[in-house]
């Protein structure tokens, strides 16, 4: 063949690659989730005869959408125990078109605000569920959120706070789901190797032999994060050394990851000996080497925030919403989370080891939970709150902890650095001195107000960032 | 052979000639439409808010980033990181490249394609495995400390550390078969008689590369000195792999990720295009003018020589240094997928295949697979038609308005992906005209859009780069002869830069296939998911062995792309480094 014959067959196959993948292209995509055999099935399929005349396969079936950062397994098992309880109780099946947006509570509410920018008043979906309570408040106060009915017997189990975290929202517009505790995950000979100390609080946490070992999660992208940050400044007597305790464990960071569930890979990487992390994340990572890997609960100081659910504005199938958010908590549904494979109301292919939060749900079933499901209303594990500072200090101090830690980690690690080698008090001071527009719970919340403002806000965190940058720098000079 | 300055297309003031010209700007037109109605649209949605100010259309936030000394600092130092980064690539591709096309040796043909190895690195846990492999007490120290150089692995250096240095290496190590591609192919259209010239002339070798192979090359180079340089001033990966952050693409992302964004942030990335345009434009300036060729790339056959073993042995050395060190991730990645247990050792110290074999069965893994061969094959077939037009409008015509159509061809390079993916989300929001193709139905058409404006830059610059080093006198005898303008495409133009157009699409499709951005925001239900969002789902669903399901996806995708690039290289012919020989 010669060159020139050769070079024509090319040009004919660039040609016919390109109309190939063009009409594969066009052809569609096409896959459906796969339903296991559900030893429920044949029980329900009974009940439904007995009540609607026909069996479970010939009832109509209907479609309702959920955006949700959930795994397949969770969404799986409520979408499968949610149609076979709506079969029998209403006689038809229903089939949930999960929506994942690529990430938690921020991608889902940057999602939901370039839907709605153009003043449209429907998203095309009907529940959001998990990513946050402080997400949830904002969907709520941005006016995506529509009420929903909550009965007396879910309001009486779902206490309205806990632990100084707001539960559920007081208009209905969300309602807690389940809740996650936040403690951190550390690698046990890799501590050991380092002859620093096992830690059980989160104080261990500021010893000066952590320095560069404990990898954190950013307060103003994971809120897991930001209500563990609020409990270390809680538990010292005042703001001003509750922000030092603060700072001890901040300038100990290895790094500030994006969520609570990148930092917690890192112990078994063995990027960073230590992690802080939401608890089933913590206790899975640890299951691979047991011997290895610890996630700690730390008594009394575990930060317990909820994973809540909500019905959007303009949702195409509101009625179907409010029977899944009744379905989700319900007792049955709240048992799903926490039961072992086979119990009664249990999950039926995976355990999924979340923590129900309605009380009464850890009484009703306590004999068929996933051992690792800790029960976060008992006594001694949730720490109490000023809720009123809280509810202030929030905003204030997620932006306070970007600017002095997140945004300046190469200076801040710089300065303490310097701090643990003079042990020089004069040089600490000044290390843990606060802006002084930030020095007294007055004045912060005077700065939460005015943090509500963009224009404010981006003057406040630059002036705070360099601030801190340059202390820190003329510390470590 | 002339270096122009400027255009090397004569002027031309003939009636047919003015019509042609017309004609041509009238298409300009059309494609400068494409973009704006498909780039500029969704980007102007997104970043409106950075151009308004207490109600009113402001710069009051451009104002704000220009004196911020922080912000200032970022965007001088991704400057410098991006010099760095395509230097360091260039030093690497160039002498491999030069290897590749001036000797045969044993075995070339598969190190030809092991060398595209580093760009198919699959997202999230790749990263995953780098930081395994870097980490402070990972498992390059553990190696250091078995082997005695080091006292125990608790006592090495952070590499994750590296810092900007760190940063440059990597980028480069990752990014160098983009300009290796390129060299390789530019090569391929130089007519050795060039050389052999030189050299009869009494030039020596480097001279004749300086000054002969070089400049010859230089369309080339600077189509993927291009890619590179704006792929690592925008690039967050690797900086946030190695938690280098002060730069302004790691300052936007970390920005847009949050829930509050400040409108600064979308000023910002209105900053950042516009710094990746003037750069890019000023580059074309200084390093981009044209040669003029007199000949065809064949005048002459030239037998580039057998190495002996000694040379093989060489070349091998070269080429695998490089290689190995760029695919250890990737090694990382198959070590993951295979590993039961796997904390505080070098090597998982359990092995099992149940995760290899879980996800091969699953009927999900089929469906992401499809999907993505689906949404990259149509959007390279896309790319590949829409990028030849733009280059050929580039390089062919003096048709009005080219810088323009040039600049917004190269502008989704610097666009951040989590920008361009809101913006398709605003504009393809319920009750908009274009709800149809949004992502809450089937997401197909908006990924396909999504993908080929992301990856156009590839095609446009690869095509022009190949057109630029064929002579137009090939075509004008084409049609003196009586060829039509389609006949004198397919038979003269498209086999004389197929190497060129090659190289583009399987760069193209590559990085079509490991698109995050968009496949995480657009394709939102399962049956619609690409491998990339697959992946993720995997690593982020917090489950036990939620890493190696991932890491297992990870190895089929590599697998797959791997297998395109080597299907690619046996449906032209031969294997695919021989392509790039005339």
């Amino acid at each position: 063949m010669n060159s020139m014959q050769r070079n024509r067959g090319r040009s004919i196959l660039v040609l016919a690659a390109l109309v190939i993948a063009l009409a594969t292209g066009s052809a569609g995509c096409a896959g459906s989730a796969q339903t296991p055999d559900d030893p429920r099935r044949s029980g329900v399929d009974e009940q439904v005869r007995r009540k609607w005349g026909k069996g479970l396969a010939d009832l109509p079936t209907l479609k309702l959408l959920a955006i949700s950062p959930h795994n397949k397994n969770i969404t799986d098992e409520y979408e499968w125990a949610f149609s076979l309880y709506h079969a029998v109780t209403f006689g038809q099946t229903v089939d949930i078109e999960w929506h994942d947006v690529g990430g938690g509570g921020s991608a889902i509410l940057s999602y939901l605000r370039n839907v709605y920018a153009g003043g449209q008043d429907s998203s095309g979906i009907d529940i959001v569920w998990g990513g946050g309570e402080h997400m949830f408040q904002r969907m709520a106060g941005e006016g995506v959120l529509e009420p929903m009915d909550l009965s007396p017997e879910v309001l009486a189990a779902i206490p309205e706070m806990f632990g100084g975290v707001t539960m559920r929202d007081p208009g209905r517009l969300w309602c807690g789901s389940a809740v996650s505790g936040f403690g951190f995950l550390y690698n046990r000979p890799v501590l050991a190797a380092l002859g620093v100390a096992e830690p059980t609080s989160w104080d261990d946490l500021t010893a000066d032999k952590m320095f560069g070992q404990i990898c954190l999660a950013d307060p103003t992208q994971s809120g897991s994060a930001a209500a563990a940050y609020e409990m270390i400044v809680q538990s010292a007597p005042d703001w001003p050394t509750g922000w030092a305790k603060l700072l001890g464990v901040l300038s100990n960071a290895w790094r500030f990851e994006g969520s609570a569930g990148a930092a917690a890979k890192a112990p078994a990487l063995g990027t960073a000996p230590v992690a802080t992390c939401i608890d089933f994340y913590g206790a899975n990572v640890a299951a691979e080497a047991p011997d290895m890997l610890v996630y700690v609960s730390p008594k009394g100081q575990t930060a317990f925030t909820p994973d809540p659910i909500g019905i959007l504005k303009g949702a195409p199938n509101r009625q179907l919403a409010q029977r899944f958010v009744d379905f989700v908590l319900s007792a049955k549904g709240q048992a799903l989370l926490a039961l072992k494979i086979g119990e009664r109301d249990g999950p039926v292919r995976t355990p999924l080891g979340r923590q129900p939060i309605r009380r009464d749900v850890y009484g009703l079933y306590a004999e068929g939970m996933s051992p690792w499901v800790v029960n976060p209303y008992e006594a001694g594990n949730e720490m109490t709150l000023d809720i009123d500072v809280r509810r202030i200090r929030y905003a204030v101090l997620k932006q306070l902890v970007r600017a002095a830690a997140v945004d300046n980690l190469a200076d801040m690690k710089a300065a303490r650095r310097v701090l643990i080698r003079t042990a020089d008090p004069a040089r600490l001071a000044e290390f843990n001195r606060l802006p002084d527009d930030v020095d007294t719970v007055a004045d912060i919340a005077e700065i939460a107000r005015r943090l509500k403002d963009p224009t404010e806000a981006e003057r406040i965190v630059s002036t705070w960032r360099r601030f801190f940058r340059d202390k820190y720098r003329g510390i470590a000079e | 052979m002339t270096v122009l300055p400027k255009d090397r297309l004569p002027l031309t003031t003939s009636p047919g000639e003015r019509a042609a010209r017309r004609r041509a700007t009238a298409v300009v037109v059309v494609m400068i439409a494409l973009l704006a109605l498909l780039l500029l649209m969704p980007l102007i949605r997104a970043v409106s808010r950075g151009f308004t100010h207490d109600g009113k259309a402001s710069v009051y936030w451009f104002g704000r980033i220009l004196t911020n000394q922080i912000l200032l600092s970022e965007m001088l130092n991704s400057v410098l990181l991006a010099c760095t980064t395509t230097a360091i690539a260039l030093l690497l591709a160039v002498p491999l490249a030069m290897i590749r096309s001036s000797v045969r040796f044993r075995g070339q043909g598969v190190l030809s394609v092991l060398i595209l190895l580093p760009l198919i690195l699959p997202p999230f846990v790749g990263a995953m495995s780098m930081s395994r492999l870097l980490a402070h007490y990972g498992v390059l120290n553990q190696i250091l400390a078995r082997v005695g150089i080091l006292s125990n692995a608790a006592a090495g250096p952070d590499w994750l550390g590296g810092g900007f240095a760190g940063v440059a290496a990597l980028q480069a190590l990752h990014l160098f078969p983009i300009l290796y591609l390129n060299a390789s192919a530019a090569l391929a259209n130089i007519d050795p008689a060039y050389a052999q010239a030189a050299r009869n002339l009494g030039a020596g070798r480097w001279r004749t590369f300086r000054s002969v192979t070089l400049p010859l090359m230089r369309p080339g180079l600077f189509a993927g000195g291009t890619i590179v340089f704006i792929w690592a001033l925008t690039d967050i990966g690797t900086p946030l792999i190695l938690g280098y952050e002060r730069l302004t693409a790691v300052t936007l992302f970390k920005e847009l990720a949050r829930a509050e964004i400040n409108p600064r942030t979308y000023s910002l990335v209105f900053v950042m295009l516009t710094g990746a345009v003037t750069l890019y434009v000023l580059g074309k300036f200084v390093f981009g003018r044209s040669v003029r060729l007199d000949s065809s790339k064949a005048t002459v056959a030239v037998e580039a020589p057998r190495l002996g073993v000694v040379g093989t042995a060489w070349a091998w050395l070269a080429f695998g240094g490089v290689i190995g060190l760029a695919i250890l991730p990737h090694i990382g990645v198959v070590l993951t997928a295979i590993s039961a247990r796997w904390v505080n050792t070098i090597l998982p110290s359990q092995i099992t295949f149940d995760h290899l074999r879980f996800v091969l069965v699953r009927p999900e893994t089929r469906v992401c697979i499809m999907n993505s061969l689906r949404y990259a094959g149509a959007s390279t077939a896309v790319d590949v038609v829409i990028g030849s037009i733009i280059a050929w409008l580039l390089v062919r015509t003096r048709a009005r308005g080219r810088t323009l159509l040039d600049s917004t061809a190269m502008l989704p390079l610097a666009v951040p992906g989590l920008i361009l993916a809101a913006g398709y989300v605003a504009i393809t929001a319920r009750g908009s005209w274009l709800e149809s193709i949004g992502p809450m139905n089937n997401p197909f058409v908006i990924l396909v859009i999504a993908y080929s404006v992301r990856r156009l830059p590839f095609i446009v610059r690869g095509v022009s780069a190949g057109l630029e080093q064929i002579p137009i006198a090939l075509e004008e005898a084409s049609r003196n002869l009586g060829a039509s303008r389609p006949a004198t495409v397919l038979r003269i133009t498209l086999p004389l830069i197929a190497a060129s157009v090659l190289a583009a699409t399987v760069l193209t499709f590559s990085f079509a296939m490991l698109e995050v951005s968009d496949s995480l925001i657009l394709a939102q239900t399962e049956s619609h998911y690409p491998i990339t969002k697959e992946i993720y789902r995997q690593a982020t669903s917090g489950n036990r062995d939620a890493a190696s399901v991932a890491a297992a996806l990870g190895v089929y995708g590599m697998v797959l792309l791997g297998g395109s690039m080597a299907l690619a290289g046996a449906l032209l012919g031969r294997r695919l480094g021989a392509i790039f020989r005339a």
